[in-house]
């Protein structure tokens, strides 16, 4: 495909870069179904309040406790497969009785929130950090180095696991529940504290080779500011491993959150959310292996969207990269 | 570095997924699990006992044969964590005496007989006779009792353990013999006026000859047959008395003596040659050995034993209970469902703790009672395994229970009830707080349910989830800022005697009396009582109390708790002791060997 894509090139009146990488990834089915179905979540994400007013539940209201005849006594769905109903149709959640379907779509909101936050930080800190240290080099350089490497050092799930309780008896007295955007912020700071390293690295790179060739030598030569340097002819030149690097670090973000969540230092109840559903999904999996499908299911297929996405978006920004 | 790419992965990715969907089909628990009156989670907790005192006759060994029992074998014990005392002294929880009997033995204990219990006399000849109007009791010593090296056991012992209770490091354990035999009202006062074997010869016990124990205390006391069947009235030879290492291995009286000892790894026991079946009217001897193994998941340990696979027909566990995991699984399946022991958890019952000092007015009080979701709660933590719904303060498990219900509510709760209640309240809460130990997810979903309730009530209720470290240390403070949090008790013997006294007069310590219940006209009525000798008189006395200080609503009622645990298919004579409240080692026995 790489060979077929050149040749065809020359035949063609000339395009920009972003129209031949357009074209290129138009024409990978794999990835138009991939943006198909990350468009799909996205556009569920967006519109899940108004799914759920049309469903008629809500994520937090707890069903199954206050409606006789849908869990045992024990807490577990009466009717079979996890309690899928006409009422419910992903069924209801063992123990606390919410709704399954809405619990999901709200749970892609955490998911994506927290994803596409940390992501956004990360491409930021990312491309400051790389650019001015490739562009700088010598002691700048030098410490961007130690840096990385310390932060590459860095235990991130232990930090996460110790940090959580010191954020709750620190910043939020006695007499109130930790909001929800506090452990939204600390899932997101932590992620793009230790997320930008990579991008930053290849970055620098990249700069680095950029900053001997001619383009730039010239403008040198003809007396342009630095700041002219940077923002006009280096940093257009790196956009697409910036690129390549967020939609493909959106879904590793997508599961460390959920694995956090699982562990119990990510999103607390009540607010919905993935992680959690599969951690409850494997106590009952004796006695309702229905409801781990759900979580498991959609977060399986929301991440190899993404990554598939993240794929063919390299494949079409870098023709040269073999498969 | 080899790289999967993602493509390569979508084929078997997503045919993973299909065979996830097509796996999942369940069952709903509508089958059995809506059908409440069969299975294992028809336990009867909190079942109503008459712990009755025992003749001498009856204190008279051997202990009643149980039915089909054989002899010999090595027994498997498997419990997840080793126990952190073996000095009979020290030792304070349930499991720790039920499974200690195996190994010590007291002035009294309890006999089981068809799951009911009797407190009869053990090293002792009866429960003891008391004199002077219950200032004096004294103990007369079997013949033919003796340690495992074949000495005698003689009040000399006895007393020697008992003075042992007063000593530095021995804080863990009971008071009670502290407290009563100086007549103080806490340990502190107490061990200032004897300091334990170190302060020579403690005068208030005496022993006129070999056979014969007799307490003197300053104070009449009623309770003393029940305080002699705790592990703290255990003899203990001065000679063999290691320290700290009596800790670890303690020198046997019982049927059964310590081989080794390896700290959380395991606990071997052979019988011991010395100990005498016509002298123990509580204790058996069936299998030769008892292997205790410590640090396995209680998981692992119960799919072993349901499963019967590798040691699993032999082994059973005195601590660990049914995982939540495995209890509709065991329930199901009748195979595994007969080897489900469950019963009543001892006296514990589970309280929903207000702090009184924090919500003082009753209104408001009232509301938490009608508006806790009693049904809810329990369907998170597991249902009606977990016990049966409770109305009273204390136990059906205690002596002269009586059943009241002063503020019925159906077990939902009764939000409409709530809404009146708080309305009349002078001082009308915003939010209140409510603080549980966090670690356990299904914690946070009661926290959940709380909240819901709370919320249809008109009150936010914010949640405070702690370690259990912090828990501890920060809950029980005086002036903790959190109003509400579970909390399961129970009396240290069934009798009401140290329930209201030791948690709800308002001169205890917030460690005690946690909810900082205070009321002038309780407080006196438990001045009173304190001076009452006659036990009967006492019982009567605090059981009409308790009816008076729960209109005040210090606390509200949720359950009478039971215990599920689990035994090999080779094990018999598996069942809940009525009073400790776990599998009682000492009736155990081999079905085959």
């Amino acid at each position: 495909m790489a060979e077929d894509h050149s040749d065809r090139l020359f035949g063609l009146p000339p395009r920009g870069p972003f129209a031949t990488a357009v074209r290129a990834f138009r024409r990978d089915r794999t990835g138009m179904a991939a943006l198909a179905v990350v468009a799909c979540c996205v556009l569920l994400a967006l519109a899940a309040p108004l799914l759920c007013a049309l469903y008629g539940k809500d994520p937090t209201s707890h069903y199954g406790q206050d409606t006789p005849g849908l869990l045992s006594a024990e807490g577990l769905p009466v009717l079979p497969n996890g309690g899928i109903s006409a009422e419910h149709w992903f069924g209801v959640e063992p123990g606390l009785g919410r709704d399954v379907l809405a619990q999901l779509l709200y749970g892609m909101r955490t998911s994506l929130l927290v994803a596409t936050a940390s992501v956004a930080v990360i491409a930021v800190t990312g491309v400051v950090l790389g650019v001015t240290a490739g562009y700088l080099g010598g002691l700048a350089d030098r410490a961007f180095g130690f840096v990385c490497d310390v932060l590459l050092a860095f235990p991130t799930l232990l930090l996460l696991l110790a940090l959580g309780p010191v954020v709750r008896t620190r910043f939020v007295g006695p007499g109130e529940n930790e909001p929800a955007w506090m452990q939204f912020t600390v899932l997101v700071l932590v992620f793009a504290a230790f997320g930008w390293v990579p991008l930053a690295m290849v970055l620098r790179t990249t700069v680095r080779a950029l900053r001997e060739r001619e383009f730039v030598e010239a403008a040198r030569a003809a007396g342009a500011s630095r700041r002219h340097i940077v923002f006009r002819e280096l940093l257009p030149n790196v956009w697409a491993p910036v690129l390549v690097h967020v939609t493909l670090a959106l879904p590793g973000v997508v599961t460390a959150e959920a694995a956090l969540s699982f562990l119990g230092v990510g999103i607390d109840e009540p607010v919905p959310d993935w992680g959690r559903m599969i951690s409850r999904g494997s106590e009952v999996f004796y006695d309702d292996p229905t409801y781990m499908v759900f979580p498991g299911v959609t977060i399986l297929v929301f991440v190899l969207a993404f990554n598939l996405l993240g794929d063919a978006v390299r494949d079409a920004l870098d023709p040269r990269t073999a498969r | 570095m080899v790289r999967i790419s993602p493509r390569t992965a979508v084929v078997p990715a997503l045919a993973t997924a299909a065979a996830l969907l097509m796996c999942s089909c369940s069952a709903g628990a509508g089958a059995d699990g809506g059908d409440q009156g069969k299975g294992v989670a028809a336990v009867k907790s909190g079942q109503r006992l008459t712990a009755t005192l025992g003749t001498a006759k009856d204190s008279q060994g051997p202990a009643p044969a149980v039915e089909g029992a054989r002899s010999g074998g090595t027994i498997h014990v498997a419990n997840l964590n080793d126990y952190a005392h073996l000095d009979p002294q020290k030792i304070y929880a349930g499991e720790g005496y039920s499974t200690s009997l195996l190994w010590g033995r007291q002035l009294t204990q309890y006999q089981v007989v068809d799951g009911k219990p009797k407190l009869v006399g053990d090293l002792a000849t009866d429960t003891g006779t008391s004199s002077d109007g219950g200032r004096t009791w004294t103990y007369r010593l079997k013949d033919g009792i003796a340690w495992e090296d074949g000495e005698p056991i003689t009040a000399e012992h006895v007393k020697y353990g008992i003075e042992r209770t007063f000593a530095p490091g021995f804080e863990l354990g009971p008071s009670y013999w502290p407290e009563w035999l100086t007549g103080s009202e806490d340990r502190s006062e107490a061990v200032k006026k004897y300091g334990g074997p170190r302060d020579g010869d403690l005068d208030a016990i005496e022993t006129p000859d070999d056979k014969t124990i007799v307490f003197h205390f300053p104070r009449p006391q009623s309770d003393v047959p029940y305080m002699a069947a705790q592990s703290s009235s255990s003899p203990v030879r001065k000679d063999k008395d290691t320290g700290t290492g009596y800790d670890v291995r303690p020198f046997a009286s019982g049927p059964y003596r310590i081989t080794g000892h390896q700290q959380n790894r395991g606990l071997t026991l052979e019988r011991n040659p010395h100990w005498k079946a016509e002298t123990d009217p509580i204790r058996h001897q069936y299998p030769e050995r008892f292997e205790f193994t410590f640090g396995k998941k209680g998981l692992n340990t119960a799919q072993e034993v349901l499963n019967g696979r590798g040691a699993g027909p032999d082994t059973v566990t005195t601590r660990d209970e049914v995982p939540p995991e495995l209890f509709a699984e065991a329930g199901r399946d009748p195979k595994k469902r007969e080897l489900v022991v469950a019963g009543s958890q001892g006296a514990y019952t589970s309280d929903l703790y207000i702090k009184n000092s924090r919500v003082t007015d009753p209104e408001v009080r009232k509301a938490i009672h009608y508006l806790f979701p009693r049904e809810q709660a329990r369907q998170v933590l597991g249902g009606p395994r977990v016990g049966d719904f409770a109305t009273t303060l204390s136990s059906p498990a205690v002596v002269g229970w009586k059943k009241y219900d002063l503020y019925p509510v159906a077990p939902a709760g009764d939000i409409a009830k709530a809404k009146e209640h708080l309305a009349r309240a002078k001082h009308r809460p915003a939010t209140l707080t409510y603080a549980y130990e966090s670690g356990t997810p299904e914690k946070d979903r009661l926290a959940q349910v709380l909240v819901e309730a709370f919320a249809k009530a008109g009150v936010k209720l914010v949640t405070r989830p702690m370690d259990k470290a912090a828990f501890n240390d920060q809950v029980f403070r005086g002036d903790a800022p959190y109003d509400l949090w579970l909390s399961t008790n129970s009396v240290d013997w069934p009798t009401p005697a140290t329930l209201l006294p030791d948690g709800y007069h308002s001169r205890l310590d917030a460690l005690s009396n946690s909810t900082r219940y205070a009321n002038a006209e309780v407080d006196r009525e438990l001045e009173r009582i304190a001076r009452i000798g006659d036990a009967q008189e006492k019982a009567d006395a605090l059981i009409a109390l308790e009816q008076v200080v729960m209109k005040d609503v210090p606390v509200v009622p949720f359950l009478y708790t039971s215990v599920s645990q689990f035994r090999g298919r080779n094990i018999g004579g598996a069942s809940i002791h009525p009073v400790y409240g776990s599998i009682a080692a000492s009736a155990l026995y081999l079905k085959k060997s």
